[in-house]
């Protein structure tokens, strides 16, 4: 049976990135795959952040856009796109991890399981891959690089672990 | 300057009607003219002379002396400017900022259906900035005090309007570049005295540059009116993600991230 699988969109990464949080999905593994498309990793995220690698804790994929079928094509960009043919493609529970609302609605729309980046961060800190220490250190940054609502940026400042 | 209201299910509409980003202006040009029918007896006429007077001035006149131009067919058609006003009560001068404001609203809306469909939607954005520089221009006229201010910003106006009007003659198959440039002056001429962020003159810049900075301002419209990604305001501006949010944060435009509230964010049900 295939392993769970995790995609992760640009505006998630981009945010752990930010946060100094970067490595947390590599807690993950084995019990999960984390994919990255390779559009999301190549166009959009690495060229514009210091990283020289691929993470060791994610695979990099290609996704055949080709494979997606919708009218509205234009409601999302190609790296959101391929992250909906990856997870498209996946054998097993794939899930789109975005903090974006419209890849969100696109993904759920298309039947596949979406999970609010915010939700895979507070998941990650409580089951320990994320430190204490770390996430008091990047929780304010975080926060305002997804800028969500008050109360909802308390509950995630007031995590308990 | 950039009004959001995004948020409609896109996804079973049809794309051949948002295809020519040019289609929604034939027919809102028609119920302006209607509207130049109860007022001038040869209305067409004196909308291709004075297109052809106002498009004959350069730019730095254009966009700011237009409206002397439009006074002077008055004139010569009325004897008057008085004269011209007098018939006015008829035509119910005091709805025509209403009545435009709807007609440029209803251009940015339809104009704005392309993104959806198209790749690469240059010409909708393009448009979309112009459709809202005119927009713009309706509420600055209510805000501006002094009659000299007003007489600027019905200039921009009339400026881009004429050009509107000559494409819709010429029927291009693309949009010309007179009409980004023309964009480009009508967005510096009316923000150089408003509070909001300032465009640059675009007098000595490449028509590569200027036409950056209009799509730039179309892709900010799109992701304010529409419910697309970030990820893909970004590539319509043909920016990095950051480099948009940036761009949004100037018209103080906050990206749309969620969950919305606590409850939303634990229901994907998700655990370890």
């Amino acid at each position: 049976m295939s392993k769970p699988a995790l995609v992760l969109d640009n505006s998630i990464l981009s945010a752990l990135f930010a946060s100094g949080w970067f490595d947390a999905p590599s807690f993950y593994r084995p019990d999960r795959l984390v994919l990255i498309s390779d559009r999301v990793w190549n166009r959009e995220f690495s060229p514009y952040h210091e990283i020289e690698s691929e993470p060791a804790w994610a695979t990099v994929q290609e996704a055949d856009l080709e494979s997606v079928q919708t009218q509205a094509l234009g409601q999302l960009s190609k790296p959101d796109w391929s992250c909906i043919a990856l997870a498209e493609g996946a054998k097993g529970d794939t899930t789109v991890v975005t903090n974006d609302k419209a890849l969100r609605e696109v993904a759920i729309r298309r039947n596949l399981d979406a999970e609010w980046g915010t939700h895979f961060v507070i998941r990650t800190f409580t089951a320990c891959g994320i430190t204490i220490s770390e996430f008091e250190e990047g929780v304010g940054t975080y926060l305002s690089d997804v800028t969500l609502p008050t109360e909802v940026a308390d509950a995630v400042r007031h995590t308990d672990k | 300057m950039a009004n959001a209201q995004p948020g409609r299910d896109v996804s079973q509409r049809g794309p051949a009607e948002y295809l020519d980003p040019l289609a929604p202006l034939s027919s809102q040009f028609q119920q302006i003219k209607s509207m130049l029918e109860f007022v001038f007896d040869d209305h067409e006429e004196l909308l291709q002379d004075l297109t052809d007077d106002i498009l004959a001035l350069p730019p730095e006149e254009r966009f700011t002396m237009s409206h002397e131009v439009l006074r002077e067919h008055v004139e010569d058609q009325f004897g008057s400017t008085d004269a011209f006003t007098a018939i006015l009560p008829e035509s119910n001068p005091a709805k025509l900022p209403a009545f435009l404001e709807q007609v440029f609203d209803t251009l940015l809306t339809d104009v704005l259906e392309g993104v959806f469909f198209h790749r690469n939607p240059q010409d909708h954005l393009a448009l979309a900035a112009l459709f809202q520089t005119l927009e713009y221009s309706i509420r600055r006229l209510d805000e501006v005090e002094d009659q000299e201010a007003k007489n600027r910003v019905a200039s921009s106006m009339l400026a881009i309007l004429s050009r509107l009007q000559h494409i819709l003659a010429d029927s291009p198959e693309s949009l010309p570049a007179e009409a980004i440039w023309d964009t480009a002056y009508g967005l510096h001429y009316l923000t150089t005295e408003d509070s909001g962020p300032d465009f640059p003159n675009p007098v000595g810049t490449s028509f590569d540059e200027v036409k950056e900075h209009v799509i730039g301002f179309g892709a900010v419209i799109a992701y304010a009116r529409l419910d697309i990604s970030l990820s893909r305001g970004a590539e319509l501006a043909g920016v990095s993600s950051e480099e948009f949010r940036a761009n949004l944060d100037r018209y103080d435009i906050e990206p749309r991230f969620g969950p919305n509230s606590v409850a939303e964010l634990y229901e994907d049900g998700i655990d370890e």
